[in-house]
């Protein structure tokens, strides 16, 4: 592990003071796949849109290189310009609001599960799906990349209290999977 | 592991390690794609010039400042111990003077060019 970070505090030099691209390359090879696999989650499995925002994060990283201070981890900030992207990308997406649907989603979620009789298996992906988006991205940073709470607080900008009631809430909603 | 339910045994801690478990092993993951790196580093911009200068090509130029700015010196001190009249010395100061500025005028748009390329 501390390998790992002596690699990428040298490659991130390399890149900060001559603009190296074979270094730069080094870091998108280390990052790209847990990028990539945070991202194929978050856009519900889409993986056009999935390998378009990686490639948008990675080229964000390089043009701001520079401006990174190495006050949070490489993969902090890394992660923080992906969920940036992605905010983008909904925004400018000519999509209905979807939140009323999130909620419509959930309703349906509960019920079925107590008409079931606890005998409903609710698919992991699609019990992710179903969650509001603030939520899977904090149940993706914690269960599937495995960061603190602190972390997840840096890269999305949300209050380390916010987190935990997300996560909190999010228990209760995938305690439902079999 | 996460690091905050590394050393918890609490019931929502274990909770927690057996939700990680099942996401992990249950959701989908990225297959590795060799090409997406190449795809990336082809994407990225052209180098600045003040980047394609090499460090050693950046110790040349100062090291090339500072011997000018010493020979001017050490002239200077030469020119003063070397008995010639103020005159003389006037007028060498001031064909020196000129050359500088007739050289700063060519090479000022050649400066001003490389600070502005991006």
């Amino acid at each position: 592990m501390a390998n790992r970070r002596l690699e990428e505090i040298k490659l991130l030099a390399l890149c900060m003071a001559s603009d190296n691209r074979d270094a730069f390359s080094r870091l998108v090879e280390i990052h790209q796949q847990g990028l990539r696999r945070f991202l194929l989650n978050l856009t519900g499995g889409d993986e056009a849109l999935t390998d378009d925002l990686a490639q948008e994060t990675f080229l964000k990283a390089w043009l701001a290189v520079r401006s990174f201070h190495g006050l949070s981890g490489f993969k902090t900030w890394l992660y923080r310009i992906a969920i940036n992207e992605f905010s983008t990308y909904r925004r400018q997406a000519t999509r209905y609001d979807t939140s009323s649907l999130d909620n419509d989603w959930m309703q349906i979620a509960d019920s079925a599960s107590e008409t079931a009789a606890g005998d409903a298996r609710m698919d992991v992906a699609t019990m992710l799906q179903m969650l509001p988006e603030k939520e899977k991205m904090v149940v993706l940073l914690f269960y599937l990349e495995e960061l603190p709470v602190k972390e997840i607080s840096k890269i999305t900008g949300m209050p380390e209290g916010t987190v935990k009631s997300h996560l909190s809430r999010a228990r209760v909603h995938l305690s439902k999977i079999r | 592991m996460n690091p905050d339910l590394r050393h918890q045994n609490t019931p929502e801690a274990l909770f927690d390690k057996e939700l990680t478990a099942k996401l992990q092993s249950s959701l989908p993951q990225a297959d590795t794609n060799p090409w997406f790196t190449r795809r990336v580093v082809n994407r990225l911009p052209e180098k600045s010039r003040w980047a394609r200068i090499s460090v050693w090509q950046w110790v040349c130029y100062l090291l090339g400042a500072l011997t000018f700015v010493a020979a001017i010196i050490l002239s200077g001190q030469w020119l003063s111990k070397s008995g010639m009249s103020d005159t003389t010395l006037l007028y060498v100061a001031a064909s020196s003077l000129l050359i500088l500025i007739c050289g700063g005028v060519l090479l000022t748009p050649q400066l001003i060019k490389i600070v502005r390329e991006p």
